[in-house]
């Protein structure tokens, strides 16, 4: 492809990106920035025709940056944070796991999509880690990233009305 | 969260140094997708050893969450998500079921604990660990339960189950015994949309696993079909030497052995590749084969 059309293309959708996940940002949503970002460069990419390719650097920066984020979220604070309890919470963590990926693996077919993505669209957590990690394998990325969010969504509802209810 | 100031943007910069390391590493060992890994490794090394780390500014994780946004978004193409409307409802369901296995092992977490039952919930709760540790806070000693549990799922979420998820989606899982070719249809109703013939360089190109001995038919075929989670299958087609068009090909063509063609649906996930080659939403799967493109199926299954 023509490399002014490619520029043009990319910087169309980094810059509906960076509006989108601003907004999103500021809305206050959770992982707002990444549904932000994500909605207007779907839109940005339907604009384009679906022509529109991102730079392999710009793949490799975010997947640094993401890496980065959450490998610095293991502080001592943390591990110390544990204590006794650090056996009990690798058994629920187990179990926790375990399920939701039994889920994932029998709502798979249902869903349409294969095993692999079903899993990964099941795992507990890390919206943006398990979506990059999506993409990286090619897995079915509207899937995963959906119910993610949707589950986002729901645990946000659940901590408020924990929040609400009990905390009050 | 970190505060954006210069502190923070040089550790930051010492963490980001280290992912690079950490990528680089991953790469040199070969690590099937290990850049994620890889970065995040190194970057839970280096905050462990210092415990002086500042951590990373909230303006830098927005910044990652717009660039994977970005990325996420410029990978579904047009006409992609309208594939999700058919399965909207058991989305929902597989959330419900999600946050229900949470609810589950938390309650369990506090009885076996001793931990009261909103600090169990919390800490099990399947996701947004941030929004978590925000409410966890107004728990007072059981926060820093709440919050580790929470950071040892991720790190159990993105490291162990990441590492396995890579090395096991990574290599090839089928064995091929039909050789096959299949037509990608995408969307729920093929006659809305267009048809893309897998092209040579596409890695997706179907491969069965039929049972031993067991004779391939048409009927065979579509049960192999079904159980690769395709959605619809609209038609099955055997190309084999006596077909018109076969006959008329090279003389490798004619002593090569049968080709199984499929024309399916694959609404979810489809990801179009650049060199995909589009066919006329009109072509049905018997004009297809007709119409001399045995050949093109016959490359693509030389090239893989």
């Amino acid at each position: 492809m023509d490399r002014y059309l490619v520029l043009r293309g990319n910087i169309v959708l980094i810059g509906s990106a960076t509006l989108g996940g601003l907004a999103g940002w500021v809305s206050g949503l959770p992982a707002g920035a990444l549904l932000g970002s994500m909605l207007a460069s779907v839109a940005a990419q339907r604009c384009l025709g679906g022509q529109a390719n991102l730079w392999t650097w710009f793949t490799l920066a975010a997947r640094l940056l993401i890496g980065v984020g959450a490998g610095a979220l293991v502080t001592m604070e943390v591990v110390a944070g544990l204590g006794s309890t650090i056996l009990w919470a690798l058994v629920a963590l187990f179990a926790l796991i375990t399920t939701t990926l039994a889920v994932g693996a029998f709502a798979a077919r249902h869903l349409g999509v294969g095993l692999e993505s079903g899993l990964v669209a099941s795992a507990p957590g890390g919206i943006v880690e398990l979506s990059a990690l999506a993409e990286d394998l090619s897995l079915s990325m509207e899937v995963v990233f959906a119910i993610h969010v949707v589950r986002r969504f729901m645990v946000v509802g659940v901590v408020m009305v924990i929040a609400l209810v009990w905390l009050a | 969260m970190a505060r954006l100031n210069v502190g923070t943007l040089l550790t930051t910069l010492a963490l980001l140094v280290s992912g690079a390391a950490g990528i680089a590493l991953a790469r040199l060992l070969r690590i099937p997708g290990g850049d994620l890994l890889g970065a995040m490794t190194a970057a839970a090394i280096v905050t462990l050893l210092n415990p002086a780390t500042y951590g990373i500014p909230g303006e830098i994780r927005v910044l990652a969450q717009i660039m994977v946004g970005a990325l996420i978004g410029s990978q579904i193409r047009p006409g992609a998500l309208a594939g999700l409307r058919p399965v909207a409802g058991r989305v929902l369901l597989l959330s419900l079921a999600l946050i229900l296995a949470g609810f589950g092992t938390g309650a369990l977490f506090s009885l076996a604990t001793g931990l009261s039952l909103p600090a169990g919930l919390l800490a099990l709760l399947p996701g947004g660990a941030a929004d978590v540790a925000a409410v966890a806070l107004e728990l007072g000693d059981e926060a820093p339960i709440v919050v580790g549990v929470q950071g040892l799922r991720q790190l159990l979420v993105l490291g162990v189950l990441g590492v396995a998820f890579r090395v096991g989606f990574s290599g090839k899982r089928r064995s091929a015994i039909v050789r096959m070719c299949v037509v990608e249809v995408t969307g729920a109703s093929p006659d809305t949309t267009r048809r893309c013939l897998m092209p040579a360089r596409f890695p997706r190109l179907l491969q069965l696993r039929m049972p031993p001995g067991s004779e391939v038919t048409a009927d065979a075929v579509r049960a192999a079909l079904q159980s690769n989670y395709v959605l619809r299958i609209h038609d099955v087609r055997e190309v084999t030497n006596q077909n018109p068009a076969a006959s008329t090909g090279t003389s490798r063509a004619a002593s090569s052995p049968p080709i199984w063609v499929a024309l399916v649906s694959v609404p979810l996930g489809h990801k179009l590749r650049p060199d995909s080659r589009w066919l006329p939403s009109d072509v049905a799967l018997e004009e297809l084969i007709q119409s001399g493109e045995r050949d093109a199926l016959q490359q693509v299954l030389d090239a893989t």
